[in-house]
């Protein structure tokens, strides 16, 4: 199998797809969307738990003794 | 190896090991998709009949197997849960729903915009096609389910229930081209000469696709789980550890 070569004549025809543009690019657009999507949503969620726990003062309520114990050693 | 899942059962343990695959996995991904992408837009030669319509397809194929593929999972997961009561496994299969939801709202999407200038319709009440449809609905129900209910373990049962069930709903999918006449065509023939109907340098890129399909989901699940893992593990010492530290969370 020789090496595949681009398959159309210049950048406008690429992008016009054989007259099936918006069939094509939509479909690759909306891909897209997923992709991005399900990056950001994990990243935002763990975010918002991190300024939540935050919030709620890291080391102090929720702390246990031996975690507090832990940190005053490392300090 | 039996040792390696028993640790991959710990939300600890499966929080420390996935940290550490999460940047090779990236990349990989990164490139399969890429390269699939680039290969099937641009390199693929045309087909003789649908012209360059046909390079939906290689989403649509892809996304396609990870929609089913993903539901076997949430079932395996579902089983997992209501056997053996492993916590880890009620944490994936909820991070698991919604990333099935998409691979299967694309799956219609995909086959839709295909269908239109091939089949001249988006959308048939087709064998195939209904089954499909039905699966998204199985996976927006999992996710109602999950929200339905204030005690966590009555709507992590519920929705393990429901997805033990809807997975005879893949295995109608699957077979759905065979068992009745449908418009949507069974599955293609792949041949290993160029001179077959599907030669090499068609497929080629569909499975750089269907892989970096697999290293997407496999990308997204491990993100949503360790969000949902420090949720849920959000009270015990290396959490709060972490928490304090700062460091790589």
């Amino acid at each position: 199998m020789s090496l595949p070569n681009f398959q159309f004549q210049s950048f406008h025809d690429f992008l016009s797809m054989g007259g099936d543009a918006l069939f094509v690019w939509l479909s690759y657009g909306l891909f897209a969307v997923f992709v991005v999507w399900n990056l950001w949503i994990p990243a935002a969620n763990r975010r918002q738990f991190l300024r939540m726990q935050k919030a709620k003062g890291i080391g102090q309520e929720t702390v246990t003794k031996v975690t507090k114990e832990n940190h005053i050693e490392r300090a | 190896m039996m040792q390696w899942l028993y640790k991959l059962g710990s939300p600890k343990h499966f929080y420390q090991m996935t940290s550490a695959t999460l940047k090779p996995l990236s990349w990989i991904t990164g490139v399969l998709m890429m390269v699939g992408v680039v290969w099937g837009l641009g390199f693929a030669p045309p087909d003789y009949q649908m012209g360059d319509n046909y390079r939906i397809i290689y989403l649509h194929v892809p996304t396609a197997m990870g929609a089913m593929g993903a539901f076997v999972m949430l079932a395996l997961m579902a089983a997992m849960y209501m056997i053996w009561q492993i916590k880890m496994a009620d944490l994936i299969s909820k991070a698991i729903a919604p990333v099935g939801a998409w691979l299967c709202t694309l799956c219609l999407l995909t086959g839709s915009l295909w269908g239109r200038p091939t089949w001249g319709t988006y959308w048939i009440w087709d064998a195939r096609l209904t089954s499909t449809l039905i699966l998204l609905f199985l996976y927006l129900g999992i996710i109602a389910l999950r929200s339905a209910y204030h005690s966590e373990k009555i709507a992590a049962k519920a929705s393990a229930v429901l997805a033990l069930v809807g997975v005879v709903n893949v295995f109608v999918i699957y077979y759905s081209v065979q068992w009745w006449n449908t418009l949507h065509q069974g599955a293609s023939k792949l041949s290993a000469s160029n001179d077959g109907v599907n030669p090499p340098e068609i497929w080629i890129p569909a499975f750089f696709c269907g892989f970096g399909v697999i290293g997407l989901y496999l990308l997204f699940i491990i993100l949503r789980t360790r969000v949902e893992i420090l949720r849920h593990e959000r009270h015990s010492q290396w959490v709060q550890e972490m928490l304090l530290e700062e460091a790589d969370l």
